[in-house]
């Protein structure tokens, strides 16, 4: 991702990433499709957002879809309900806006994933980065 | 007689008498072999069709085909399964299952063209077949024990010693013959023993027999095993001529390592594999990052498996490896795929698993819930959860206790097989079998799998129409061929029409799908079913690596059974046996009570669209394209009226879909017409 393109985030609260990252109930959770020649198009239903890191990014998903490592299906997820579902079920309004304005549209699924997963990266890693941050202070306090 | 690819007899036990008898397979020639023979079989020694598969005299054939054993390209070392079924619903039909592996050859090295079982064994037995010498032996030993264990338990009985590397005499006499073989055996888990729906047959490491529940069904009738070793040869008519087609299809057809034609944009996606095929590409949905070889059936020159240095998921392919996609660990995942292997189960019907969470999600599954299960449901996606859940199937203990009968039975049970089945929160559209392909897009799929007996799990069309443009189009490629081409090519090979593969919301009614469907069912009663052409290789009825993309059908397959038959038979002549195949198991599906208002589909096929994107060959506005078909449903008056022309085309009445006399006397099948007759079921 070339410098301009990169989407700036503004740093979440602990508050924030323990609500983004919780447990949905079954009315709010995503569904996508494995498409695989095992099975054809399967249902997968997911009930939060690292649920859905891991359908979208595979299991180490620091791996984009279709790359070395990944499991050797297509999951998908339609982009417009992966917008709705961030914003009105997760709550991650900036994440769901990025999504909506830089995945582009009429390009393969490929590259749409390719820019999903860029996001996705530099936004999780903000949430590592603020939940390390409470570890560390919570250690620190029991140290004490 | 042993000669052309049969070795002459075909073994006969009667599990309650403890009888065996040789039936000589020429008297059954006519039908090929596989299943043809075992339809046949079946239809002259159970006198009443309308027993459930659990029933004493319920015949089981393991078949294999004149091809078995030889070094015919991918279809030596497949065993074609069959007789009544318990997993479909509502009805148990007479069915079909088959697996991989080297047990068909080795069945023939042995002297035997198959084993037929019948009857049903007070106590627990396995059959022990070495060469002519066929023992019926206790299995109390080996009740209990898991697929991989009991298998490694009778290699150390047969074979007389704990490491089964050396050479040994097969009977202690001189001249019987000596082999470093370990004995092919076709076993059953606990799943099987307790008669599970869902118990699945398991040879070696993951070869398994999942559809049908045929290992419950040998749990029925106490067969723990059967075990065959053989030092014997299969004779080949010309021996040259079959060596020479090997080597031009492995040329023309095969992956070179050294200078691939068709190579995946991106290393180590297995997705693409579908379309370079390289070796060990099977296992689709695991990626190799662990030390790994590939691995194959008896004489196949693909090898599409995979052997893991871990020993996990060895053999495994297809959809095995979906039981667990949602682990995180790749040693996980192979864990649980091994896991079900060794209990049994068939994975087609459990991996629905996830519907069930969802129910647990909805509150109504779950400790002390309207559906109760006290399976750590709060772990759900962890290895923890896949060994509970799986033990429970197979040994029917807590929600297992529903699941044994499988998941279609169980959902009905619990009184959500409607509400489900019509929102489309479980797809199982005919027959109770799980989804594979969308029945409302790929219908020569669901129109086969309709009129026939379960899922047909048939490729043939699949890989071209839907896959290749799937697979390109999600790396940003463009397809590897114009969809003009491939719907010419695939009129070409199958002796149809460019039309008969217009998958478009009209296309899909017509009569030329039809002609395309009806082929589709000849094609696999016979080449596949019955001469074991492995589904993953043939038909090849489009290649992508040679210049005119021309594939061998149906070039190959009439080539390499003269090869090794000796016989002349054309694509055209295999599939006239075809037809009498089917028309044989539609007639024995009508006298266990088929009728025509049972073939449709759940409502979710007619009533909830498609949603992903589904690339898919079809002509539209004169124009052929890839489209991505979402929104489909299909059409009940329109599948009515689908059906009308469909039970004509076939010679059936169309009020009732039964073989009309004059059908069956067509085929030299008088004497089925006259069991019709009996049972008032002749259509009109």
């Amino acid at each position: 991702m070339s410098d301009e393109n990169v989407t700036a985030f503004e740093e979440p609260t602990v508050e924030q990433v323990e609500r983004w990252l919780r447990k949905l109930s079954y009315e709010e959770r995503l569904t996508g499709y494995k498409m695989t020649a095992t099975a054809g198009n399967t249902k997968v239903d997911m009930y939060s957002l690292p649920e859905a890191v891991l359908f979208l990014f595979g299991t180490r998903w620091d791996s984009p879809m279709l790359q070395a490592g990944f499991k050797g299906g297509i999951n998908w997820v339609d982009v417009t309900e992966l917008v709705v579902w961030l914003r009105d079920a997760v709550g991650d309004t900036e994440l769901a806006r990025a999504v909506e304005e830089r995945v582009p549209t009429g390009e393969s699924y490929h590259a749409q994933s390719l820019v999903l997963h860029e996001l996705f990266t530099e936004r999780v890693n903000q949430y590592r980065g603020v939940r390390e941050a409470v570890m560390a202070v919570a250690q620190a306090t029991e140290a004490d | 007689m042993a000669q052309g690819g049969y070795v002459g007899k075909i073994l006969y036990v009667n599990l309650t008498d403890k009888t065996t008898e040789e039936i000589p397979t020429s008297r059954y020639g006519q039908w090929g072999g596989g299943h043809g023979i075992g339809s046949a079989i079946f239809f002259d020694r159970v006198k009443d069709k309308t027993i459930d598969g659990y029933h004493p005299d319920n015949l089981v054939a393991f078949m294999s085909s004149p091809l078995s054993g030889t070094l015919a390209p991918s279809a030596s070392g497949r065993t074609e399964v069959t007789g009544i079924g318990i997993q479909s619903y509502p009805v148990g039909w007479f069915t079909r299952s088959n697996f991989g592996g080297r047990w068909a050859g080795m069945v023939k090295y042995a002297g035997w063209d198959g084993v037929v079982v019948q009857g049903k064994s007070e106590t627990p037995v396995w059959l022990n077949i070495v060469n002519d010498t066929v023992t019926i032996e206790d299995a109390s030993g080996l009740w209990g024990l898991n697929t991989h264990e009991t298998q490694e338990e009778i290699w150390s009985i047969v074979t007389g010693q704990p490491d089964v590397r050396e050479w040994w005499n097969l009977d202690g006499a001189r001249d019987s013959g000596r082999s470093t073989q370990k004995p092919a055996v076709v076993c059953i888990g606990p799943a099987g023993e307790n008669g599970n729906r869902n118990g699945c047959l398991l040879h070696d490491a993951g070869n398994g027999g999942g559809q049908g529940g045929f290992g419950g069904v040998l749990g029925s009738k106490n067969l723990k095993a059967i075990s065959v070793i053989g030092t014997g040869s299969v004779p080949v008519a010309d021996p040259a001529a079959l060596m020479e087609l090997r080597g031009e299809i492995m040329s023309k057809y095969g992956y070179n390592v050294d200078d691939p034609v068709l190579e995946t944009p991106f290393p180590g996606v297995n997705l693409y594999g579908i379309l370079t095929q390289q070796p060990g590409y099977g296992p689709l949905l695991w990626a190799a990052k662990r030390p790994a070889r590939p691995q194959g059936c008896m004489g196949c020159y693909r090898n599409c498996r995979m052997n893991h240095e871990t020993g996990l998921a060895n053999g495994n392919q297809c959809v095995e490896s979906l039981y667990f996609m949602a682990g995180e660990d790749q040693d996980d995942v192979m864990r649980a795929v091994t896991l079900l292997d060794q209990m049994g189960i068939n994975v087609y019907d459990v991996f629905q698993h996830e519907y069930l969470f969802g129910l647990y999600q909805q509150g109504i599954l779950g400790p002390g819930k309207q559906i109760h299960s006290e399976l750590p449901w709060d772990k759900y996606g962890t290895y923890e959860f896949m060994e509970a859940f799986t033990l429970a199937v197979a040994h029917g203990t807590d929600i297992g206790a529903d699941l044994k009968d499988g998941m279609t039975r169980a959902v009905v049970k619990w009184g959500r097989w409607d509400i489900d089945t019509s929102n489309g929160t479980l797809t199982r559209p005919q027959w109770g079998f799980s989804e594979h392909y969308d029945p409302r897009l790929e219908v020569d799929w669901s129109y086969g799998s309709l009129f026939g007996d379960r899922d047909i799990n048939e490729h043939d069309f699949n890989w071209h129409v839907h896959w290749m443009p799937l697979v390109t189009g999600a790396v940003g490629q463009d397809p590897l061929m114009s969809a003009e081409r491939m719907a010419e090519l695939l009129g070409a090979a199958t002796g149809t029409s460019a039309d008969a593969f217009d998958y478009s919301p009209e296309g899909i009614y017509s009569d030329a799908r039809l002609d395309a469907v009806t082929w589709h069912r000849y094609y696999t009663r016979f080449w596949k079913q019955s001469i074991s052409f492995c589904d993953w290789a043939w038909p090849n009825l489009i290649s992508y690596v040679t210049p005119d993309n021309v594939g061998g059908t149906p070039t190959y397959e009439p080539a390499l059974f003269k090869a090794v038959t000796g016989r002349d038979m054309t694509m055209e002549d295999g599939l006239a046996i075809g037809r009498r195949i089917w028309n044989l198991d539609r007639a024995i599906w009508v006298l266990q009570g088929r009728t025509r208002e049972m073939e449709v589909f759940t409502n979710y096929v007619y009533d909830v669209p498609t949603k992903a994107p589904y690339p898919l060959l079809a002509k539209e506005d004169g124009k052929w394209g890839y489209g991505i078909h979402v929104g489909r449903t299909l059409d009940r008056e329109k599948i009515e009226d689908m059906k009308d022309r469909f039970y004509k085309l076939h010679g059936w009445g169309v009020e009732t879909g039964w073989p009309t006399r004059a059908t069956l006397e067509s085929l030299d099948l008088g004497n089925v017409a006259e069991e019709l007759a009996k049972a008032d079921k002749l259509g009109s």
